[in-house]
């Protein structure tokens, strides 16, 4: 019995998404502004109704900048040592709030996860 | 680097870049993980105990539960781990599992050690035989998560919390465990003290977490020469927490230290309630000898 080594998620690579701006804010930080979103229909009457934003913008402290200044390539484990180097925190807590940083980033569609397969790394 | 480990009265030395996990159970038995990143590297299990165990049968019902699971294995002998263990191996499609069981008459401990991945007999032995016992009248070491602690006879660990940036752990001292605690210590280590201080002080960031009807009545400072805030102690009154005791106008006393290390950014809160005399600083240093300053009024 061959045990099946599932893939090393610390490999993946988180990216922003290609339409995302990012701009600096006061205090070193920076602000991420994405694409305006396309609703049809009735989402698009109910957004005009609460007048919802048309695009997500989310502000970023300073660690939230030093982390997306350096998605430039690095997979998620060189992210996490950069992380623990700056703020010197152990490893694990570092894969933690990376995870969970990336996580808020992705579920607004503003960063992906791509496999180091795929960028050719 | 190899982390000391020491909590419920045990204390052993982690094999180099592992860490613990998880912890379950209490002083008189319990478990925890140890791992190698994502990897789980070893199970401990801990027990109290007055008759001596019985160290063949202990090994071999931590055999079963090697082979309990995707992994069946045969046992493939056992060695002995000086006078007071052993240390069995297993074989198995994916190599060879180990398990070890060790006691420590004097403390009344046994413990048992058990491979969570395919191993060398010469490690676990060599776990096992950094583990040493404290008896239950002894004054303990505590040394987990980051967190450490000499404490005196009879506090126990109520409950220990690991978080991204907080290590959190509550002890109550219980002499007769029949009986209701008569102190608390709380201990929690935070990491980004510089974040977490904002420039302020360490007595200013202590009283924002103070209660409402909470007094201060004493603040000792001990600076740390160039390594900026040294150790702050407070000691708050407050009204009693039953209402019997609020009725007899007693009130009740809280001791805060606080102190940050440098080198780690890490910021320490020990806060100590309770009847008696108050904890000492439990900070690991030589500045925790030296005699505080005359108290200031707050």
């Amino acid at each position: 019995m061959i045990p099946r080594v599932p893939p090393d998620p610390g490999q993946q690579i988180p990216r922003l998404v290609p339409a995302v701006e990012s701009l600096s804010a006061p205090g070193g930080g920076l602000r991420l502004r994405g694409p305006l979103l396309e609703r049809r229909g009735l989402h698009r009457w109910v957004a005009w109704l609460f007048a919802a934003p048309p695009r997500i913008e989310i502000e970023l402290d300073d660690i939230g900048a030093f982390v997306v200044t350096r998605m430039d390539g690095r997979n998620l484990r060189q992210l996490a040592d950069d992380l623990a180097a700056h703020l010197k925190l152990t490893r694990r807590e570092a894969e933690v709030s990376l995870a969970q940083f990336l996580h808020a980033l992705v579920t607004r569609r503003l960063a992906a996860l791509t496999p180091a397969v795929e960028s050719g790394t | 680097m190899a982390d000391p480990l020491a909590l419920h009265g045990l204390r052993c030395t982690l094999p180099a870049g592992c860490e613990v996990v998880a912890t379950y159970g209490d002083w008189r038995r319990g478990h925890l993980i140890i791992a190698a990143g994502r990897t789980p590297h070893l199970a401990l299990t801990w027990r109290r105990h007055r008759a001596a165990p019985d160290l063949q049968r202990t090994l071999a019902s931590a055999g079963r539960r090697l082979t309990r699971g995707d992994v069946v294995g045969e046992p493939a002998g056992c060695n002995a781990l000086g006078s007071d263990g052993l240390v069995g191996r297993w074989r198995s499609p994916l190599g060879d599992f180990h398990a070890g069981v060790r006691t420590m008459a004097t403390a009344g401990v046994t413990v048992v050690a058990r491979q969570l991945r395919p191993g060398i007999q010469s490690g676990l032995a060599a776990f096992l035989r950094t583990a040493e016992a404290y008896a239950d009248d002894a004054p303990w070491p505590w040394r987990l998560y980051g967190l450490e602690a000499d404490l005196p006879p009879w506090w126990r660990l109520e409950g220990v919390s690991q978080l991204a940036g907080l290590a959190r752990a509550v002890w109550f001292h219980q002499p007769c465990w029949t009986a209701r605690p008569d102190q608390v210590l709380v201990l929690r280590r935070l990491a980004c003290a510089g974040r977490v201080l904002a420039g302020r002080s360490l007595a200013d960031w202590v009283r924002c977490g103070l209660g409402r009807s909470e007094v201060v009545t004493a603040v000792d400072h001990l600076a740390d020469g160039d390594a900026g805030p040294g150790l702050m102690r407070m000691t708050t009154s407050m009204p009693a927490r039953s209402w019997w005791g609020r009725v007899r106008g007693r009130r009740a006393t809280r001791c805060l230290h606080a102190w940050v290390d440098a080198d780690d950014e890490r910021l320490t809160l020990q806060e100590w309630t309770g009847d008696g005399e108050a904890l000492p600083c439990l900070r690991r240093t030589a500045m925790a000898a030296t005699p505080p300053l005359i108290g200031a009024a707050p």
